[in-house]
Parts: structure tokens; C-alpha cells; sequence
């Protein structure tokens, strides 16, 4: 054994054992999973999701069912070979149904058949509206079929901007499947990766929506090269993919402090891939949305517990430039402004918060984020949505 | 009327086991789990996936398949955090939380630079290390944890190995 190896397993034991456990764990986890079993929806708690504004995204983690068995009454159905959509696909699995009633389909359901890491998987997609979001926009819901992530559900946003031919949506649960929107002319995607292999995907028509829906399989952590052609096999467009990347360097200079956090002060960093970072003595967090993709993010700090109780979240973020005002707007009501104070020349943001949300209410969440111009005039509603 | 998710046992599993007496033997270790692979909320993590097995209770019937799923699950919501949020939640800072305070004193100098070299690995990367080294998984434990073949398995740890001793080096 190497001296890493030796160093790692007494570096992880030591750090593992100094992660607090709450006494109150069990009750909380009972009352956790009764509450989830609501109709129409689940509570709303566990994952937070994204706010992308310029896309108006307003994405939705549905479930994460990940068990390695079938999902769903009756017989696995047997799986199509790889990459293929193109011969009448088996019935969708019958869990899938319970989820397009939280997200009713305004199309048929789509499959698109990939092998993800050995797994044979089909991926079953749909377009729908997140009820009491449709202001949203047009979602893309997925359900895994087959592989360990069976079950694995989740949408995003489905809309393809005018003018765009192609757009990354989401992954699968094993992270292998990208998927996406593309427009009408394209008829083959292939993602070319680092070594130059070239992977062949998938692209399929949708009965009625004007666009189409791409999908292509390779390792989850690679980055990729996805090029978008017509029948005659022009270039329609490509769409380049980061790999897994690690946690970015805090720069050294061209921070904007925000506020005292803790014994640190919150501060903004622009950082490579015209991204926003915060630092906050030895916390860091990042986005991974180009600011050019979308201007309005919101971030909250964890409300660990401690021995003295949960602590409350601080929410804050960045907005478009001429946000005079941003406010979070919960379920019941409430509403917690703040006002923005400039970011830095040209970039097109501004920061706002904090903002503290009582801690009773800390996650989960379902709320409205409203940014204002300095008249007082409203600009933007997204919604952050939480589903179990 | 509630969600309805059914999942059918292979023939293999009997032997119905209460989730409370898994939960309470294995419970912290998911939390440290998660703590491990950079969850900004490890009980939430280990609450959560405990949550998930409750609801298929009836249809997990063998400890081993329980322990599996929960893992797995905690793997998948630690990494799906990652994947889909734009939304970056931190820790709680030091001066609201007193023991993460104290785990900075009490992790030694040498360990916290693995630490630290070990977080900002990819998330893959670094769950295959925690699941190998903390967790003493078999490939094949692995490679069900984290929903890949035991190839990329073996692959993850090696290029892991090699990225932690490289960022190390010159610290040394």
C-alpha cells in the first residue's frame, strides 16, 4: 500500500468523524417521507433548484429514484439496441405516468435508446408547463428506463431560443446521457471527445413542437465537441461541453465584498468561462452558468444544524444590471427584498442581499424571485421550485 | 392519494428488515458519507435517502439491498446537487456553526492539504476515492454505488490517486 493510500484512509477517518449527527434524525426523516407522499405535489423539500432568468428556467427535480431493479408494474420491457429510436419503441414503463401528472405532457412521449456506461438505457422525454409555472416556459422532462438510474426523472427547460440551433438541457442520472433541443433542419448529432472519438447520438422529431429533441451518450466526466448536421451532412452548429472541472483558485484580485459573513466577508470574484464566484474565508461557491447565458442567480448558505438549532439562510446573488431591487416571495406570502449595489463596470450584473429567511422555513422552499428597475417597475418573475 | 412508485424485489430478497434498525445502525456513516463527498447539508443527504427507502419499504426486503439503495442514493443526490444547481448552497461559516470551527483545528496540517486536494477533485473522482478508501468498498460495491462498471471504477481511482499525489507534490 502506498503511503497515499495510507494517508487518505486515516485523513478521511479522521474528518468523517467529526461530522455532527442530530439526535432528532429519525423523526425527522419519518415526517420527511410522509410528507412527500402529498397530492398533487409532493412537499417541496431537498433539492434546490436552479434560477436561470435569461432562459427563464425553471427546472424541476421530480425524483431520483435510482435503484438498480425495475421500476414501475409489470415486466421490464427488453431494451432497443444503441443509439436507436427509429423502430416502434415499447410502452413507457408505468411509473412514468405518475410523473407526467405533476408535469402533464403536451406531447408524446419520445424515446431515445443510448448505452451509458454498459447500461442499456431508454430515455423517455416530454414537453409540459410545471402547473402554477407556465410563465416558465416549455419544460423537458425526462424518465430513465433500465441502467442503475432507473426511475431517474427530471426536467428542465425545453425552450429553443429564436434564432438558436441547438441547446444543452440536461444530463441522464448517470450523468453519461446529454440532451437537449435542436432546430428543425438538424438530422444527426456526433460528439467528437477530447481523443477524437466520435460518437454517434440521436435526434428526433416531437409532434408538435417545431423544433427537435438530441440526445448523445459518452463518460460522464469528459468534455466533448457536439456537432449538429443537416441531411447533407453541413455543419449546422456545435456546442462545446465542459468535462468534470475542479473547484475553481479564489483570484487574487477584483473582488467585490458583499457583506460580513460569519468572522469573513462574502466576496464576488469574476472567474474563467465569464462565470461569478463567492468567497467567504474557507466556503467558495460558483456558478456554473456564463453570466452572458444568465444574469439573474440566487444562492443561499446552508442552514446547518448545530447544536443550538438550525441556523437561518442568508439568500443573495446577482441580477441583470438595471435591477434597482430583487425579492423572494414565498408560498405563504411573504416577501424579503433587497437592493442591489453595482458589480463590476461592464459586466452586466449587479449584486443583491442578504437576504435572512426565518430558519423554520429553511429548506424546502417554493418561491418567486421579482427584480425591479429603479422606478419601481417590475422586470422579471422566476420561479425557484422544489419537488421532492 | 399519494405518489405511487412500486419496485418489484428480485426472487433473491426475503426477510423483511424495519428501516428504523438500519437507520440506526448505519445512519451516521451516510451522513459522513455525504459529509465526505462535499454535501453542503449531509443530514439532509442521509434524511433524504433514508426518506426515499421508508416509501419502498415494502418492497425492500434484504438489509444488503437496503444498505445499497440508501448509498447509492446518497451518491446520486450529492452529485445531482452538483449537476443541476446553478443555486451553490456553503456550509455554514465558522462563526455559526461552533463544530465546523473545531474541525478545522482538530484535522491535522497534512491531512487537511489531502482533504482540500481531495475536494477539488471531479465529484467522480472523488467519490470513487471516498468509497475506497473510507467506505473499504469492493469494485463491485463501487461500481453499484456509483452506477458505473468496474472498469471506470478501477479508472476513477487511478486518475484520483494521480491528480491528489500531483496537487500534493509541491506541498511536499
Amino acid at each position: 500500500m502506498s503511503t497515499l493510500e495510507d494517508r487518505l484512509r486515516e485523513a478521511l477517518a479522521e474528518r468523517a468523524a467529526l461530522s455532527p449527527v442530530d439526535p432528532g434524525a429519525w423523526d425527522k426523516t419519518v415526517d420527511r417521507s410522509r410528507r412527500r407522499l402529498r397530492w398533487p405535489w409532493p412537499a417541496r423539500t431537498g433539492l434546490l433548484v436552479p434560477v436561470a432568468a435569461a432562459a427563464a428556467v425553471a427546472a424541476v427535480i421530480v425524483a431520483a429514484a435510482t435503484l438498480a431493479g425495475h421500476v414501475g408494474p409489470g415486466p421490464k420491457p427488453p431494451g432497443p439496441a444503441n443509439p436507436s429510436a427509429s423502430r416502434p419503441a415499447p410502452p413507457p414503463p408505468g411509473a412514468i405516468y405518475q410523473l407526467a401528472r405533476q408535469i402533464p405532457p403536451v406531447t408524446p412521449f419520445v424515446p431515445v435508446s443510448l448505452v451509458a456506461d454498459g447500461h442499456q438505457v431508454r430515455d423517455f422525454l416530454w414537453f409540459g408547463y410545471v402547473p402554477g409555472h407556465a410563465a416558465a416556459g416549455i419544460a423537458l422532462c425526462q424518465f430513465n428506463d433500465g441502467g442503475v438510474y432507473n426511475g431517474y426523472s427530471a426536467c428542465t427547460s425545453g425552450r429553443l431560443p429564436a434564432g438558436a440551433p441547438a441547446r444543452s438541457a440536461e444530463t441522464d442520472g448517470s450523468g453519461w446521457i446529454r440532451l437537449g433541443v435542436t432546430a428543425r433542419q438538424v438530422t444527426s448529432v456526433t460528439a467528437v471527445l477530447p481523443g477524437g472519438q466520435a460518437v454517434h447520438g440521436v435526434v428526433e422529431p416531437v409532434r408538435g413542437i417545431s423544433y427537435k429533441v438530441w440526445a448523445v451518450s459518452y463518460p460522464a466526466d469528459s468534455a466533448a465537441t457536439v456537432l449538429f448536421r443537416d441531411a447533407a451532412g453541413h455543419e449546422v452548429t456545435r456546442l462545446d461541453m465542459p468535462g468534470d472541472q475542479p473547484a475553481p483558485s479564489r483570484p487574487s484580485h477584483g473582488g467585490i465584498a458583499l457583506f460580513r459573513y460569519g468572522n469573513d466577508m462574502m466576496t464576488a470574484y469574476r472567474i474563467n468561462g465569464d462565470r461569478i464566484g463567492f468567497w467567504a474565508g474557507g466556503d467558495s461557491m460558483w456558478s456554473d452558468v456564463p453570466v452572458s447565458e444568465s444574469a439573474l442567480d440566487v444562492i443561499a448558505t446552508g442552514s446547518t444544524r448545530s447544536s443550538t438549532g438550525s441556523t437561518p439562510d442568508d439568500w443573495f446573488g446577482y441580477a441583470p444590471s438595471g435591477t434597482a431591487r430583487v425579492a423572494l416571495r414565498l408560498a405563504d406570502g411573504r416577501q424579503f427584498a433587497s437592493r442591489t449595489i453595482p458589480g463590476w463596470p461592464g459586466s452586466g450584473v449587479v449584486f443583491w442581499g442578504p437576504l435572512t429567511l426565518p430558519a423554520q422555513i429553511a429548506m424546502p422552499y417554493d418561491m418567486i424571485v421579482i427584480t425591479y428597475n429603479a422606478a419601481g417597475h417590475l422586470l422579471q418573475e422566476v420561479p425557484v421550485i422544489f419537488l421532492g | 392519494m399519494g405518489m405511487t412508485e412500486v419496485w418489484r424485489p428480485s426472487a433473491s430478497e426475503t426477510g423483511a428488515v424495519p428501516v428504523s434498525d438500519l437507520f440506526q445502525v448505519r445512519y451516521p456513516e451516510l451522513v459522513r458519507l455525504a459529509d465526505l463527498l462535499g454535501a453542503d447539508d449531509p443530514e439532509d443527504i442521509a434524511q433524504e435517502a433514508f426518506a426515499r427507502l421508508i416509501r419502498r419499504q415494502r418492497a425492500l426486503r434484504d438489509q444488503d439491498a437496503a444498505l445499497a439503495y440508501v448509498r447509492l442514493t446518497v451518491c446520486n443526490l450529492v452529485r445531482n446537487r452538483r449537476r443541476h444547481l446553478r443555486v451553490v448552497r456553503l456550509r455554514t461559516p465558522a462563526g455559526h456553526d461552533e463544530a465546523s470551527s473545531e474541525q478545522v483545528v482538530m484535522v491535522r496540517e497534512d491531512h487537511r492539504e489531502l482533504l482540500a486536494a481531495l475536494a477539488a477533485l471531479p465529484p467522480r473522482r472523488r467519490e470513487a476515492i471516498v468509497l475506497r478508501y473510507w467506505l473499504d468498498l469492493s469494485e463491485r460495491e463501487m461500481a453499484a454505488t456509483m452506477g458505473v462498471s468496474a472498469g471506470t471504477v478501477k479508472s476513477l481511482v487511478s486518475r484520483g490517486l494521480d491528480a491528489l499525489g500531483q496537487a500534493l507534490e509541491g506541498k511536499v
